[in-house]
């Protein structure tokens, strides 16, 4: 029998298959003798690069590119499977328009703000940086300046941002655009536990006989673990499946209860639940007592507007997270109210509905799991939200036990990893501790190896912070990583663009491809993208995933590793720290922040014999030893010992990933929870290690409206997300042709009805208008996403219609993120 | 300011070679597999004869592979279509053909790629998903 090249590979995908399916291939088919030659790959596997679900991918490459991929059968997140983005990974390097070399805004040969793009050199590019930075230090000091990250930098990259920033520069203006997707979600955890990220993890998903989405589209926003949702309903018919959301999605097609509720209402529910479970007598008693504190916080906190801003004038108590304790009885008081007919009028879900998914919590005998992203977290009320949520778990002791399980879903890649473990938000250091905290500071200088008291104690500017400081030249300069803010803040008209464009600044963007961010900014620099580089991410269920160098970045391009340290060479410390602390610490005198931050004897310990044989590591190769290594074991000793405990770097890259924390070897599928977490004493049954007390805490939290609501001239509610072939704001999938093709541009879905009261039909071209902008798009009246009367949608990829024109940049109060999900619109035909 | 440009790749050049799992209600079974055999360029290459199809197939461009899949999904009785495996190849390389004088490899085994360190997680090969 002849065999081809052909017959081999399709061999190959048939056999990957059939052992992702678990069936085998007929005895004609796997006993095909063939030469290794004729599909010759080298296997190795890496996270994928997309999502906050961490599905483990094995990618094949032959000279020096990527050219298969499938879902790694041994990876325990997808075992095997891939969804529609994970599928083309082998295409997300090689879109026509990478970039391969910096970019600089030039006329006449010299940088100009109005220039055109100019291809330079590193050390042009480099050169016009370094002069920026230094006059802005000098001018208006560490407050001047200020990077916007992301949750999809490596946890190595996030780690070199966080510590250039914070103990080189000493300022406190970084950021990720986590802030938008995950900020509230992070309060939350912080507020009820004391400690950031879901005690349980995806085998919650096998255990449960009961799963709640609170707002989230599972089945186009995290495919795959759905697929796992799927499974165990299908194949179990006693679990039942509850999905809550503004409008309806592809997720109710599972749905045993659906339900459409009126935006920002989640918070009456939730407050009917908690009552319900009282009122039913479902407390579990001995739990709370044991476990549990009670609280009430202050109310009527504003809306995290401009200070001048109307409504931020009129709160009594803006941005203020104080509470005062209480006990079960004036908790039992304060829900009192949410009776099922007072949720029904508000949210407008039938109350026998909400009685059913009540009881879904209430019944001591159902395991339940309640999952989130977005809907909750982008939210003017989004950490209050997340601890009404905790609330349900807490007051039935439902939480920490296989199948009980509030689940915080996560958007990106590393947003745990990275943005929120390594600390690179304006407010924290790695490891979940605070600049605000002498303590944590003072830990933070000795495992730096910096002098004591030079941190900067007070919060820098968060993500919306920093676009309102750029338009009033507070800041700069300022340094984008992996983000495409320009398409994903809110309110792109009133303050994005007028801070970008704004002559006192310059604005620095390092990306793969030319986002509108970029092509906003003063310079581009060409960045190398996932398996370009060696990096690890952390997903959400706490799962550190590593991967090697696999191929090179093209032309100039190179990692965003490399870029923040090689930058690091252009400062010295006496350009940039205070006298009085070099005075007092001469040995750190005249040194480059490259020294002090990066060989500094800790991150430059590992040689470069460390490094994997089979390989490459271009920047550990410049720099003459393993960075990733060293930077990952200085960052690992933050949280060793404190909870957070990470395994030793190389046993990353020989596990499909690990749940810390990571204790003598073994991962923690379960926290606060005797014999699956080693942190709780043995006879405690649950132990809250974030709070002192080992208490967690429930929180009495009422109803407060949104910050904007229709009214007869804006008479629509406006809600903004993603769908699944586009990841965020498209920048990487608008580059597969084929995940284009298949959702092209960006619609208005609408319903019906509310279609026809405007005498428009689908298909008719429309204007989406709000107070602050408009965009032009079309009618939907059918398919995926079907909004009930009164609300729109408008997914948000598609840099033709820049939707963020017209949301809100009213954020959470408490976590400063942007509520995207409602805003008050009216639409017009053009 | 410009919007971002879709880079169409050129397509001429390659091929890409996909699998996909087909789950079908198990009581549909035959119809199912009737059904895919009645489209062209998509092969099944196994069965459990309970509502699970292991098919592969092959398109000048990606973007039809996922036509294919779309219309697997649209037969009556298919519940989903889970992606597995994509590889590019140059089209040209795609019939040479296979030099079995020095085989010494069973296709059973080369889908268990090697990597360059062996996963520790035993138990997590065993599992596959139902």
């Amino acid at each position: 029998m002849k065999l081809t090249r052909r017959d081999v590979i399709k061999a190959q995908a048939a056999a990957t298959a059939a052992t992702v399916a678990g069936i085998s291939l007929p005895a004609s088919a796997s006993n095909i003798i063939t030469s290794s030659k004729a599909n010759k790959l080298t296997w190795s596997k890496a996270p994928c690069r997309f999502c906050g679900t961490g599905c483990g991918i094995s990618v094949a490459t032959k000279d020096g590119k990527v050219v298969a991929t499938h879902g790694d059968v041994k990876a325990p997140v997808n075992k095997g499977l891939s969804c529609v983005k994970g599928y083309f990974l082998s295409k997300i390097m090689y879109g026509k328009d990478r970039i391969t070399t910096p970019m600089l805004r030039k006329k006449d040969g010299v940088f100009n703000k109005e220039g055109d793009f100019t291809p330079v050199s590193w050390d042009e590019a480099f050169d016009i940086m370094e002069e920026k930075f230094k006059k802005v230090l000098k001018e208006k000091g560490p407050d001047g300046i200020s990077m916007f990250g992301s949750g999809q930098w490596t946890v190595h990259e996030g780690y070199a941002a966080v510590k250039l920033m914070k103990a080189g520069f000493l300022s406190n203006n970084i950021d990720p655009n986590a802030r938008h997707c995950m900020a509230s979600a992070v309060g939350g955890f912080m507020r009820t536990f004391g400690i950031d990220e879901p005690m349980g993890c995806y085998d919650d998903m096998e255990a449960a006989d009961a799963f709640v989405l609170w707002g989230s589209n599972m089945a186009e926003m995290h495919p795959i673990l759905w697929t796992r949702i799927a499974d165990r309903r299908l194949s179990n018919p006693h679990v039942k499946v509850a999905v809550l959301s503004t409008f309806e999605h592809r997720s109710f097609d599972l749905a045993d209860i659906p339900a459409v509720f009126t935006p920002q209402t989640d918070m009456v529910l939730l407050n009917a639940i908690a009552n319900y479970i009282i009122e039913s007598g479902s407390v579990n008693q001995d739990f709370i007592s044991k476990h549990v504190n009670f609280r009430e916080g202050v109310t009527d906190i504003g809306y995290g507007l401009r200070p001048t801003h109307e409504l931020q004038k009129k709160a009594k108590n803006p941005n203020s997270g104080k509470s005062t304790p209480i006990d079960l009885d004036a908790f039992a008081k304060f829900v009192k109210p949410y009776t099922f007919d007072y949720a029904e009028e508000m949210s407008g879900v039938p109350a026998k509905t909400i009685e059913k998914i009540a009881k879904l919590y209430a019944d001591p005998k159902i395991k339940v799991m309640s999952l989130w992203t977005m809907g909750v977290n982008q939210h003017t009320r989004g950490v209050w939200t997340n601890n009404l949520l905790y609330n349900i778990h807490l007051l039935t002791g439902k939480i920490s036990e296989p199948g009980n399980s509030p689940f915080s879903l996560t958007g990106q890649p590393s947003a745990c990893g990275t943005a929120r473990e390594v600390g690179t938000f304006s407010h924290r250091l790695p490891a979940d501790m605070v600049v605000k905290n002498p303590k944590h500071r003072a830990l933070s200088e000795k495992l730096w190896k910096i002098p004591a008291g030079i941190l900067n104690g007070k919060p820098g500017s968060h993500a919306v912070k920093q676009i309102r400081d750029l338009k009033d030249s507070k800041i700069n300069v300022c340094w984008n990583q992996v983000n495409n803010n320009v398409q994903a803040g809110a309110n792109i008209n009133e303050e994005i663009l007028p801070g970008y464009r704004n002559p006192d600044n310059f604005i620095i963007t390092s990306d793969a491809y030319p986002t509108v961010t970029a092509e906003a900014s003063d310079l581009i620099l060409p960045s190398a993208m996932w398996v370009e580089k060696e990096g690890a991410y952390g997903n959400a269920e706490r799962r550190t995933q590593a991967w090697y160098q696999l191929v090179n970045a093209p032309g100039d391009a190179r990692s965003d590793l490399w870029q923040l340290v090689e930058f690091s060479k252009r400062f010295t410390t006496d350009e940039v720290w205070p006298a009085k602390v070099l005075a007092e610490n001469p040995e750190y005198k005249g040194k480059t922040l490259y020294e002090v931050l990066f060989k500094n004897g800790q991150v430059d310990k590992f040689p470069l014999s460390q490094i994997s044989p089979d390989y490459e590591n271009k920047e550990s190769k410049e720099f003459g030893f393993y960075i990733q290594k060293g930077l990952f074991e200085e960052y690992a000793s933050f949280g060793r010992d404190h909870g957070h405990d990470l395994a030793d770097y190389d046993t990353y890259h020989k596990e499909r990933g690990l749940r810390w924390p990571v204790v003598n070897g073994i991962e923690t599928k379960w926290r606060f929870k005797e014999g699956s977490d080693p942190y709780v004493k043995e006879g405690t049954g649950w132990q809250f290690y974030g709070k002192k007390d080992n208490k967690a805490i429930i929180f009495a939290l009422p109803y407060e409206p949104p910050a904007e609501s229709p009214n007869e001239e804006f008479d629509m509610w406006l809600s903004t997300g993603r769908v699944l072939e586009h990841w965020h704001s498209g920048s990487m999938t608008q580059r597969v042709p084929e995940l284009f093709k298949a959702f092209p541009n960006a619609v208005c879905f609408m319903h019906p009805e509310d279609a026809k009261k405007r005498g428009m039909r689908r298909g008719d071209e429309v204007k989406v208008i709000s107070r602050r902008g408009e965009i032009r798009t079309r009618i939907e009246t059918r398919g995926r996403n079907k909004p009930p009367v009164g609300l729109v949608f408008v997914p948000w990829f598609d840099a033709s219609q820049l939707i963020n024109k017209v949301t809100l940049d009213a954020t959470d109060p408490l976590s400063k993120q942007t509520d995207y999900k409602k805003c008050a619109v009216k639409i017009e035909k053009v | 300011m410009r919007t971002n440009k879709i880079a169409l790749d050129d397509v001429t050049q390659e091929s890409h070679i996909s699998s996909v799992i087909v789950f079908c209600q198990a009581e549909k079974h035959l119809e199912v597999e009737k059904a895919l055999l009645a489209q062209a360029d998509i092969e099944i290459h196994g069965s459990d004869e309970k509502g699970k199809f292991v098919v592969v197939t092959e398109a000048k461009h990606q973007g039809i592979i996922l036509d294919r899949i779309d219309l697997i999904n649209a037969l009556d009785g298919v519940i989903n279509v889970s992606m597995v495996y994509h590889q590019v190849a140059a089209i040209d390389e795609l019939d040479d053909e296979i030099d079995q004088d020095n085989a010494d490899q069973p296709i059973a085994q080369i889908y268990q790629p090697q990597m360059c360190e062996a996963p520790s997680d035993a138990d997590a090969a065993t599992q596959t998903v139902q």
